[in-house]
């Protein structure tokens, strides 16, 4: 199935591209639009998507701590 | 739908060194009659039981206070203990029509928004394509 009805495309973002950018941010939520820029920050996903002009245009993302491998979480 | 894996560092940033690939799926929450209002990127995480969010978006659906919901402990690999608290809403994946009825879990605790296997039960079948660092949700 193709993705479509929307109005950014989360496979043309490439968050290597913004890494060294997202250090500043680690634990923040940060709104980044289709061609991996970071347009706004805040410490909470509302004060974020607050500052963002075109909501439909961004995708957020909560910057994990960089540097880290993942493990998981179990219920 | 088909989702490319986004990379991170790992350790010092060393050029020479290769990213880490994962998962990342964008997805709407929705609950009470709102819904948040710009997707952001959850962990496909199939080692976690659950679907579990920071806090801080639960007010996105009109939850002022977490701990309303089910509590239910929770422990990651390393041992520690997160206070979570699940809640009946529905999850939208970008760039799908459906809504997915989930328990989401809140916590304060965790550092990033994770979708475990009750989300992949939405879905005939969750392929992880590593060569291609890609994530298939199959309906």
């Amino acid at each position: 199935m193709t993705i479509k009805h929307f109005m950014i495309d989360p496979n043309r973002i490439d968050l290597s591209k913004v890494m060294q950018d997202l250090r500043p941010f680690e634990g923040q939520w940060v709104a980044i639009s289709e061609k991996s820029h970071i347009v706004a920050n805040g410490t909470t996903y509302g004060e974020t998507v607050s500052k963002v002009s075109r909501a439909d245009e961004v995708i957020l993302l909560k910057v994990p701590p960089l540097g880290y491998s993942l493990a998981p979480l179990e219920g | 739908m088909k989702f490319r894996y986004q990379k991170f560092i790992i350790g010092d940033h060393d050029p020479t060194k290769p990213l880490v690939a994962r998962p990342f799926i964008p997805v709407y929450l929705h609950g009470n009659g709102k819904k948040t209002v710009s997707p952001y990127f959850a962990l496909l995480d199939s080692g976690a039981d659950r679907v579990i969010f920071p806090g801080d978006l639960a007010v996105e659906v009109g939850i002022s206070n977490i701990e309303t919901g089910e509590p239910e402990p929770t422990i990651g690999i390393a041992g520690q203990k997160a206070d979570v608290y699940y809640h009946k809403l529905a999850l939208q994946v970008l760039g799908d029509g459906k809504t997915l009825p989930t328990d989401v879990g809140f916590s304060k605790d965790i550092v990033l928004p994770i979708l475990g296997r009750s989300f992949f039960h939405h879905f005939r079948a969750v392929v992880f394509a590593e060569g291609k660092e890609e994530v298939e949700l199959k309906n």
